[in-house]
């Protein structure tokens, strides 16, 4: 039975069960949307506060002087041959965004259940307008790691033209957990408690602060299986150059963005029961 | 024939409704698990039941039944925030659906801001808000706030803007909750004008309700649903009548357990509460009531019909006179006191007060009995109430009762179908017939 529709007015069809196709179709729809929550986020974030920006800095200036004070100079850990600030704070600053990102984008939902509740739009654009948001905080680490690196005197070389790719490696591993943590927070709560002291874990078996090298030879090759530990060694081997960066890390983003998609569609599957189950 | 909005086939929705858990206190260990892992924890419940309806363009469709009858179920459905468990919608065209008012407004944004924030999340482009802007900043009459963050706005200022942003933004079809009765008076007013402006402009609009009186202005067509069913369609007014049927079947299926929850949503069941407490007839000094000016003192009210024999002693014709009568003592002086009338919702009718209408001042200080009476064919079939305010020489109210006296009026030459069934008052009108050509 078809509709009568002499106008040719776009047809939406409602059944039980939405495509994935057409869920991204609907979520590119709605970039508007995407943007104008970034800015609000931002908006929202600075607003009211006087230090504002000033206090974004001094976060990552506080870690970097408490890491290279404690593993740098009491512990003399190891770099890779750069300065022991700049080694640790590229770790910092990948590990740092990746851990923001599933914090924020992991309780989203459960912050906007208001919106939720009353009103559709794919509800994948909220996780994914916090991760957009939270690039903000990784551009001020950035501009600290430049000074750091002008203080050093430390010129990237055309390596760095592959900042972007794992720019986007470190987003999507950030959000691949965010989004299946929203997703499973809605059944759950407990998740929104457990999940990112696990993150938190993630620090000690990827090499932030320490060089791969203090791991021993004979299960170097566990570290493999870590995308963030590809990550922050593909961030260091492009910025300066001093790191080597292994081709066995890509099975590992393979998986990644396996479980990538795999939360998508897995979002996608749950994302009408959210509203019934609020 | 023109074009289909909104078809819904066979459209149902099922709940999972956690059962409370029932675990057997006695018997072995093995055997509470076992009972605990295969009992069903979850109970179905069916929202919606197989229903379907087609909305043409440019219709405007009230959907209506009792709490619970399924009204939100399916508002949601239509506006894509839940899917159906079974069944098929095609929409045509853009559909803005407004559930609540301002979802999505963020305190520390501006109100410029918030318009395009909601704009967005309504699923406008920005060009598409910006076009309209200035139209929807000039009726939420907020321009000099417009800058300020909405945290500092008043909740009427913010459920002005909320309107305002969902009548400018054009799309095909609007669903809208009961979010009618927004604002002050005023603003109130405007959005009724505005959604009939829309309604005149051939947008379709699909309004959900309980409450039919609010919206039998806008539609053209009702759908009633009840315990998760089309039960009927058609026009307001045989829809209306529909409704108090099921509304009268179920209070006496359910009994008053669910007439007191209810009780503040439904006009029947006010009005049935009322019903209990008539009174005809007070006397103030065996209630010990002082109700003084410096002018008058009340004694008693009493109020009475030229009843026929077949009514009740408390049913008033609406065609026979009403006699009210007031014992007062007069004090002297000018104080003027004023008798009014308010239908059962609380809404004021009419009202006189006594030395502007009484030709034979009385100027010596006694008892009088005053008489008010009533001419017939004022009052339509339904509760009234009768109240008196005193005041002092300038004019400023002393002491205000808005229920002195609680009668019913009955209507013996109803017919059915009468359309005038909630308006308070049924003058007898006559109609003119000039042959023209």
């Amino acid at each position: 039975m078809e509709i009568i529709n002499k106008d040719k007015k776009a047809i939406t069809t409602i059944t039980s069960n939405i495509n994935l196709l057409e869920y991204v179709r609907k979520c590119l729809h709605y970039k508007e949307l995407i943007w104008a929550l970034v800015k609000k986020d931002l908006k929202v974030k600075y607003a009211q506060t006087r230090l504002g920006l000033f206090l974004s800095i001094l976060q990552p200036v506080i870690s970097l002087l408490i890491f290279s004070l404690f593993f740098g100079k009491l512990l003399h850990l190891g770099s890779d041959g750069t300065p022991y600030p700049v080694f640790v704070f590229i770790g910092l600053i990948s590990w740092y965004y990746f851990s923001i990102l599933v914090v924020i984008s992991g309780t989203s939902l459960i912050e906007s259940q208001q919106i939720i509740k009353k009103v559709y739009f794919p509800k994948l654009i909220i996780p994914v307008s916090k991760a957009i948001s939270a690039l903000m905080e990784f551009f001020i680490w950035l501009l600290v790691l430049v000074v750091l690196m002008v203080i050093y005197k430390i010129t990237p070389s055309y390596k760095i033209l592959f900042f972007p790719v794992f720019l986007i490696l470190n987003m999507v591993a950030g959000l691949t957990i965010g989004i299946w943590l929203s997703a499973l927070s809605f059944k759950r709560r407990d998740f929104i408690h457990v999940v990112p002291y696990f993150v938190g874990l993630t620090m000690m078996v990827t090499p932030v602060f320490y060089h791969v090298t203090i791991i021993p030879q004979n299960i170097n090759y566990l570290l493999y299986f870590n995308p963030i530990a590809g990550i922050v060694q593909g961030f260091r081997w492009c910025i300066t150059g001093n790191e080597t960066f292994s081709l066995w890390y890509i099975p590992s983003f393979l998986i990644m963005f396996l479980f990538f998609f795999l939360s998508v569609w897995y979002f996608k599957k749950v994302e009408y029961r959210m509203a019934e189950q609020l | 024939m023109p074009n289909i909005s909104i078809k819904a086939t066979n459209i149902s929705k099922k709940f999972d409704v956690r059962k409370e858990k029932i675990f057997p206190t006695e018997g072995s260990f093995l055997n509470k698990t076992i009972h605990k892992c295969f009992t069903a924890k979850y109970k179905e419940f069916w929202a919606l039941k197989d229903v379907s309806f087609e909305i043409y363009e440019g219709e405007s469709v009230g959907i209506i039944g009792m709490n619970g009858a399924g009204k939100s179920t399916l508002l949601k459905i239509l506006s894509d925030i839940i899917r159906p468990t079974t069944g098929k919608i095609e929409i045509a065209g853009q559909l803005a659906a407004i559930l609540e008012l301002g979802v999505g407004f963020h305190p520390e944004l501006s109100g410029r801001d918030n318009i395009l924030l909601y704009g967005k999340i309504l699923g406008f482009t920005k060009k598409q808000i910006e076009e309209k802007f200035d139209e929807i900043v000039e009726f939420s009459e907020i321009r000099a706030f417009i800058d300020n963050p909405i945290k500092h706005y008043s909740s009427g200022m913010l459920m002005r803007l909320g309107f305002s942003v969902i009548a400018f933004l054009e799309t095909d079809i609007i669903l809208l909750d009961e979010t009618l009765a927004v604002g002050d008076i005023n603003f109130k007013s405007k959005c009724v004008n505005k959604i009939i402006d829309l309604k005149n402009s051939k947008r379709t609009i699909v309004i959900v309700s309980h409450d039919i009186n609010e919206i039998s202005n806008y539609c053209d067509r009702m759908l009633l649903l009840h315990e998760g069913r089309i039960i009927d369609s058609g026009t307001s007014t045989s829809i209306i009548n529909k409704y108090q049927q099921v509304l009268i079947q179920d209070r006496a299926l359910k009994g008053d357990a669910r007439r007191n929850k209810f009780r503040n949503n439904n006009m029947n069941l006010l009005y049935d509460e009322q019903v209990k407490n008539l009174k005809t007839s007070i006397d103030f000094e065996e209630s010990n009531l002082q109700v003084q000016s410096s002018s008058f003192r009340l004694i008693s009210a009493s109020i009475s019909s030229l009843n026929s024999i077949d009514l009740e002693q408390n049913d008033f014709p609406i065609d026979k006179e009403i006699h009210v009568s007031i014992k007062v003592k007069y004090l002297g002086g000018k104080a003027d006191m004023a008798f009014g009338v308010r239908d059962f919702m609380n809404n004021r009718i009419f009202g006189n007060f006594v030395f502007m209408t009484n030709k034979a001042n009385i100027n010596k200080n006694g008892s009088y009995q005053l008489n008010w009476i009533i001419p017939p064919n004022i009052f339509n079939e339904g509760i009234f109430k009768l109240g008196v305010v005193l005041y002092d020489e300038q004019y400023q109210q002393v002491y205000t009762i808005h229920e002195l006296l609680i009668f019913k009026t009955v209507d013996k030459n109803k017919i059915a179908n009468d359309f005038t069934f909630f308006t308070p008052v049924k003058p007898m009108i006559e109609f003119n017939f000039n042959q023209i050509d």
